[in-house]
């Protein structure tokens, strides 16, 4: 799989002007997981791990492109995509991508998928190994209405896996 | 006046309500980047051959805000209901609507769109309908009632206020 040519048509505005007409989170959520070329990227991701530390990688560099915090983050349909890509093959990876990209105000659509994300985890639905250790307690999110995500984390026991993967993640950013 | 305040934002500070004192929640959205908007113009004059764009404004209002508060809100379309219901707005049949009725769009029982009537055709029994509306992040289109976007959906309901006695006194005698 060429993930440069996947980025670039989710990132195209071909990508963003057919999303960018729905109103409704649960209809958005819903043509994310219908679209061919996430649902394609989904199913690499699940076989790779490394496609999906590439995705989260680039989420991140995605997210420290904001020209100005005056207007919507120009990427923020295609982080929304990336984070829901991730939500569906790594929800732990998800969490740390939204929480690395919890700073930036100007977030619409992908505050509300990072939302579900960290609602995903309070309801202990996690993607990785069961372990006794990684167990979250109550988190939240509010959305103030610029769409900046305010997060109280669940304080969730790392695994030593974890643990490097945040590291890696935290490298980066 | 401050420009740029009235362009920037939309303040949920000032509130508004419905006709029996419902407060409509509104949510402060930013607006996109003009560029990206002239971007998207291009590719939807492309797609979109029926529908006529209206304007392309930037100013962060939707479909609910342009209905229901003068494209001065940005109102998340779950608030719908509860706007026709203390607006006093009363579901008709499509046989009843006129010029001003409301028409709200669903896709598999989800509530997704809201338009505004602006014209009525009568072919012998039946009537076709042209609607106005804001769709999401792009411009004001006026549209033929069937001609949206895929995911609004094809169902779609009809509301008017022209009962607004009938039913605020319904919803008096509830309370």
């Amino acid at each position: 799989m060429n993930l440069s040519h996947v980025f670039e048509s989710i990132e195209s505005v071909e990508f963003e002007t057919f999303f960018a007409v729905i109103d409704n989170v649960r209809i958005f959520d819903s043509y994310l997981g219908k679209h061919e070329i996430l649902i394609d990227l989904i199913e690499q991701a699940k076989n790779d791990s490394r496609i999906i530390d590439e995705i989260s990688r680039h989420v991140l560099e995605l997210g420290k492109d904001n020209e100005t915090i005056q207007f919507q983050h120009r990427h923020d349909i295609p982080i929304a995509a990336y984070l829901f890509v991730l939500r569906k093959t790594k929800l732990v990876t998800a969490f740390l991508s939204a929480n690395a990209l919890a700073n930036i105000p100007n977030f619409w659509w992908a505050s509300k998928i990072a939302k579900s994300i960290v609602e995903e985890v309070s309801h202990g639905t996690s993607a990785t190994s069961a372990t006794p250790a990684n167990e979250p307690s109550q988190s939240s999110v509010t959305h103030s209405g610029t769409g900046k995500m305010i997060y109280s984390f669940p304080s969730i026991k790392k695994t030593t896996l974890e643990k490097t993967e945040y590291s890696s993640l935290a490298r980066v950013s | 006046m401050n420009r740029s305040i009235g362009a920037q934002l939309i303040d949920p500070a000032k509130k508004i309500y419905t006709r029996s004192g419902w407060e409509i929640p509104q949510v402060a959205k930013l607006p996109r980047n003009p560029k990206l908007v002239g971007l998207q113009s291009k590719i939807s004059k492309q797609w979109r051959q029926n529908p006529e764009i209206r304007s392309t404004s930037n100013f962060p209002y939707n479909c609910v805000g342009m209905v229901f508060a003068s494209r001065r809100a940005y109102i998340e379309i779950d608030h719908v209901l509860n706007i026709l219901k203390y607006d006093y707005y009363k579901r008709i049949e499509r046989s009843m609507v006129m010029v001003g009725d409301v028409v709200l769009y669903k896709n598999e029982k989800e509530i997704t769109h809201v338009g505004l009537i602006v014209q009525v055709s009568t072919l012998g029994s039946t009537k076709d309908f042209k609607v106005l509306s804001k769709w999401g992040e792009e411009g004001e289109f006026l549209h033929f009632l069937e001609d949206v976007p895929e995911p609004y959906g094809e169902t779609t309901e009809f509301y008017t206020e022209r009962f607004w006695e009938e039913q605020e006194n319904e919803l008096v005698a509830r309370l």
